[in-house]
């Protein structure tokens, strides 16, 4: 409505000898904006008022203020409205700035992100020291609740937070995956972009990325049922004894997972490498396979290392393939049959269910995420260098 | 022709040997290759394979004929709308419908009737051959002997699809957390889709290079990298205990779910938009269009296809999703449908997850029944989402 | 008279459904410079490819007729094209040293052939092939530095060393000096009037002055045909054909 009234305003000053500034339309989308920010800007600080507690205003009160609101506003946009006004340079400010403030989301994003982690963690950090989290040897938190809940420890055995074992076992599962995902994932890539024709190419990549589409509670369920009763009987065969909760099976899953993650990116990099590259090493004489070792490969190692890099992040960050398929008990062992738990079973295990936010225990996924996030952010940012030197190298 | 010194086919003997050696490893290493992807292609067979399997029973429902006596006293008491040796075989879901039942229709009382009524969970495993369906012996045997009489028969299953989640398996379906998806994804999209197209647009065709903008970028790029479990971890502390947002809401969830898909939104967007040549930016600025005329006529109907392809496989990624989920409370045992946005909900995903938990039989099945149904939906998108890009794929 | 060392016969080549090149029949002389001309697109590049059967790696690519490389087909089933590539090196237009130290540039495919252990003689195949590509003085001090990092000329040079290293017969160079300055390119010529005292050498060249400068004999084509072949001397002075009289004075495409 406001559009076509600040249009009409517009048209109504033209004439033969006087031309407008701006095309009819924007002087419409100026009167607009001019209703709707004021609008909106009232009801976004009322609801953050209403968050903060600060205070409440009536539903009836709210809705009058932004109508009149909107309505001075539209009266002083059409005021501005004259031939000579320039209402597309007006608009685009508006647009521009609408934009800036979507772009300004992502960053708010991980502000809120580190944050949130921060903050708990702090708390945490507040009960048990931080060396003790990091060296600590022994999970034992149970007890934790009776502290939160105003017991000193004199009858209580202290709660323990050595987080060695959960990292041990993010470690353990996370290499059982990168050994079965990288090499599987790279001779994929090499075939794809070595060998296949461009056809077969075309339908064996989107193929393999089926397996990273598939979500991750079906590939726990998958873990958990068909494949871990398949290495404890397995295992049984050769005289082993497995338990039903071994690293092995969220291992050899989680890596079949992140195949698509190695190959396709793998891919992408050996195809990036200059034909004449290929061509010059084949006229001395030299085989397929020899060429693609000696000459190709490392051309494309920083891409592949990279891959990999970002493989592992994706791993130790997986959470459902484990809590359904690992153990929840943490273990410090070296033996992939024996049950093992993670850094993200932690977390979900704090976090459901009940909780207290006074709890150390429940504060604990926390610090325990606040680990997985810097891990991440590491191995993120490693692999971005590397792969900017690649492209260096090569553009 | 004259002397040449070669022999025939440019083979010295004396590098004979060695030729035979280069050769074998070339081929080995071009079977290498071929293994690595037919392994991985051999496990997506034995995958799909093993959970359509599993899934086929579950979308059948065994079903008895018994006696059922229409009495006064079924009113108050179920159980004695069947002979006593029956009440284990009769499904209890059905058997407590019986009292509503009798109440609308009184001219019923005192009839009684032969009718095929859906079984006990533990005789449909039991019927189905399930190791571990739990059915006692002295019901196996009567079970038998009912299946000789052709008392037993099998019928589509529509519960599944029609029902909630139930504490009986016999009458748990996928109705509700089918709704809290659609309800959850709903949420997603309206936040994530509108952001995330605005944000790329701004970083594409707005801003200049400067250091803000550079900064956005590294971090689009860290947030696409972080566990989605963090992201639980941010709902949790932000939306539910600072902002007050009901926990396992669909309003909660989609919100996690919306900043978790923004990253892969914007990514995919900045390729749609960059795909887009200069060339064509030039001419509408040449022919004195302002910046944001050339990106909202020029560009961005150029870049739609791109980006809806990229809003799909997004959005797809956000339904598969469950951990952050498990974080912000989405697994609640929710037997009806929500009705709006703040009541407590669950997903698909988190659906599967709390009955691959229930320790009885008849829930295996069903839980990968509802994989399939949630794959199909999944591989659906995505399929739609190729062939949007196939279909108008433009070469510059 | 000199001897023939690479005899082509009737060689038709198809890329996919279009025909490249029309049944070429030609026979290139032993030690001696030919210079292959015509305007793009005539052939002569492909033709160069087939020598050391660097176009099977093109889909679609399939080729009739004979190639003999002293007598023997080089097409013939039982040949194996690793092997060829040992007898035909090729010279690239754009220079393409592998992204590794000079020394393992030159090293790479000797070591790959067992022609050299690693140790000193390994250093003394190097140092006499990156002799005879007249770069040692310019590169003796640095033979461990990337060979990315030298002028496009010494790259170029460097690809000419790396690929005598591997002792063929003959050396196909397609436009070696296309992407090179002046100067550069003189050196390029300079050596290329070295090599051929040991090796046979067929080169795409555009440019008629060079080909007038260095070869001994040249062949023009023109839209896949073989139009005239013979002594350098005689195609620039008085040549048989018009389309080749046309062609070196300029009046033409």
């Amino acid at each position: 409505m406001a559009f076509w009234m600040g249009r009409g305003k517009a048209l109504s000053f033209e004439t033969d000898d006087v031309r407008l500034h701006s095309r009819p339309g924007f002087y419409g989308l100026y009167a607009v904006s001019w209703i709707a920010l004021p609008a909106l800007a009232v009801s976004l600080l009322f609801s953050i008022a209403h968050i903060f507690n600060l205070f409440t205003v009536p539903a009836p009160m709210l809705l009058a203020t932004t109508l009149g609101l909107g309505s001075a506003g539209l009266w002083f946009a059409l005021s501005h409205i004259n031939a000579n006004f320039r209402a597309r340079q007006a608009v685009e400010k508006v647009m521009r700035g609408l934009l800036f403030t979507a772009a300004a989301i992502s960053i708010l994003t991980t502000i809120g992100i580190v944050l949130s982690v921060v903050f708990e963690s702090v708390r945490f950090f507040k009960v048990i020291p931080i060396w003790d989290f990091i060296t600590g040897t022994q999970w034992q938190p149970d007890t934790a609740f009776l502290i939160g809940a105003g017991r000193t420890n004199e009858s209580v055995a202290p709660p323990l937070f050595g987080s060695l074992p959960i990292f041990a076992g993010t470690f353990m599962i996370t290499l059982i995956a990168m050994l079965v995902a990288v090499p599987i994932g790279l001779f994929a890539a090499i075939y794809m972009s070595e060998y296949a024709s461009h056809n077969a190419r075309g339908h064996l990549k989107p193929m393999l990325e089926i397996l990273a589409g598939i979500p991750t509670v079906v590939y726990g369920f998958f873990a958990a049922i068909t494949i871990s009763p398949l290495i404890v009987n397995i295992a049984h065969t050769f005289g082993l004894e497995a338990d039903y909760t071994n690293a092995l099976a969220p291992g050899l899953i989680m890596g079949i997972m992140i195949i698509p993650f190695i190959s396709s990116l793998s891919d992408d990099v050996i195809r990036a490498v200059p034909q004449s590259l290929r061509d010059g090493s084949l006229a001395l004489g030299t085989t397929k396979a020899e060429t693609i070792r000696h000459i190709v490969l490392p051309a494309a190692l920083p891409g592949i290392v990279s891959a990999c890099l970002l493989a592992i992040s994706r791993a130790i960050g997986e959470t459902m393939i484990v809590v359904m398929a690992a153990g929840l008990r943490p273990n410090l062992t070296a033996n992939p049959l024996e049950g093992m738990t993670t850094v993200t079973v932690k977390i979900v295990e704090a976090l459901t269910g009940d909780q207290e936010f006074d709890s150390a225990f429940t504060l604990s996924a926390f610090a325990l995420g606040l680990v997985l996030l810097i891990a991440t952010l590491i191995l993120n940012i490693i692999s971005i260098m590397v792969v900017r030197k690649f492209r260096q190298q090569y553009e | 022709m004259n002397n040449s010194t070669q022999p025939n086919n440019f083979i010295s003997d004396e590098k004979k040997l060695r030729q035979k050696r280069r050769e074998r490893a070339d081929s080995r290493f071009h079977w290498y290759g071929l293994t690595a992807l037919g392994l991985a292609l051999a496990f997506l067979v034995f995958f799909f394979v093993d959970i359509i399997g599993q899934a086929v029973p579950a979308f059948y429902q065994t079903e008895v004929k018994v006696n059922i006596h229409y009495v006064e006293a079924a009113k108050t008491n179920y159980n004695k709308a069947v002979d006593h040796k029956l009440r284990r075989v009769v499904s209890r879901a059905w058997l407590r419908t019986l009292p509503v039942y009798l109440k609308r229709h009184p001219e019923l009382i005192g009839n009684n009737i032969k009718q095929w009524v859906p079984a006990d969970s533990r005789v449909d495993q039991y019927i189905k051959q399930h190791n571990g369906h739990g059915l006692k012996s002295k019901y196996q045997r009567i079970v038998d002997a009912m299946a000789e009489e052709g008392r037993i028969r099998q019928v589509f299953n529509i519960r599944f699809f029609t029902s909630g989640d139930s504490k009986l398996p016999e009458n748990a379906g996928i109705f509700s957390a089918a709704v809290g998806s659609i309800f959850t994804l709903l949420i997603t999209m309206l936040i994530a889709v509108p952001i995330g197209v605005m944000t790329a647009i701004y970083l594409e065709e707005f801003s200049e290079d400067n250091h803000f903008t550079r900064i956005i970028e590294v971090n689009i790029n860290n947030l696409a990298a972080i566990p989605s479990i963090l992201y639980g971890l941010l709902g949790l502390a932000i939306f539910i205990n600072f902002a007050g947002v009901p926990r396992s809401s669909a309003l909660a969830g989609g919100l996690t779910l919306a900043l978790m898909t923004l990253p892969i939104i914007i990514i995919a967007t900045r390729a749609a938009l960059q795909s887009v040549p200069s060339s064509i930016r030039e001419a509408a600025f040449g022919l004195g269009a302002s910046r944001w005329q050339t990106t909202w006529h020029h560009v961005l109907p150029l870049a739609m296809p791109g980006i809806l392809t990229g809003s799909i496989i997004g959005l797809a990624q956000a339904m598969g999703e469950t951990a952050p989920l498990l974080i912000v409370g989405m697994v609640a045992y929710v037997p009806d449908a929500p009705d709006n946005i703040l009541e407590a909900a669950t997903v698909l995903p988190a659906q599967i997850y709390t009955w691959a938990g229930e320790s009885l039989r008849a829930y295996e099945e069903r839980t990968a029944a509802a994989i399939l149904v949630l794959l199909t939906v999944l591989l659906s998108l995505n399929g739609l989402a190729v062939y949007l890009r196939k279909h108008f794929e433009r070469r510059w | 008279m000199n001897t023939s060392k690479v005899n082509i016969k009737d060689l038709k080549l198809w890329y996919g459904e279009s025909e490249a090149l029309h049944g070429i029949d030609i026979e290139f002389s032993e030690k001696r410079v030919t210079a292959l001309i015509g305007p793009s697109g005539c052939g002569k590049s492909t033709l160069l490819r087939c020598l050391n059967r660097m176009n099977d790696r093109i889909p679609g690519c399939r080729i009739e007729g004979q190639i003999l490389l002293d007598g023997d087909d080089i097409y013939a089933p039982e040949v194996d094209v690793v092997q060829l590539r040992t007898h035909v090196g090729m010279v690239f237009q754009k220079p393409n040293p592998f992204p590794k130290s000079i020394y393992e540039n030159v090293a790479y495919a000797p070591r790959i052939h067992g022609l050299a252990g690693s140790g000193s003689d390994m250093d003394e195949l190097v140092e006499t092939a990156l002799r005879r590509a007249s770069i040692w003085k310019e590169v003796k001090d640095k033979l461990h530095t990337p060979g990315t990092a030298l002028s496009g000329g010494q790259q170029q040079r460097l690809c000419i060393a790396r690929t005598i290293a591997v002792q063929p017969n003959v050396i196909l160079m397609d436009e070696p000096c296309s992407a090179l300055d002046p100067i550069a390119t003189a050196k390029i010529e300079e050596l290329i009037d070295e090599l051929k005292r040991e090796f046979t050498i067929i080169m795409v060249t555009h440019s008629m002055q060079q080909a007038a400068r260095i070869s001994d004999q040249t062949a023009f084509f023109y839209m896949g045909d073989l139009i005239e072949f013979g002594e350098t001397g005689t195609i620039f002075t008085q040549p048989e054909k018009q389309q080749t009289e046309d062609y070196i004075t300029g009046r033409f495409g």
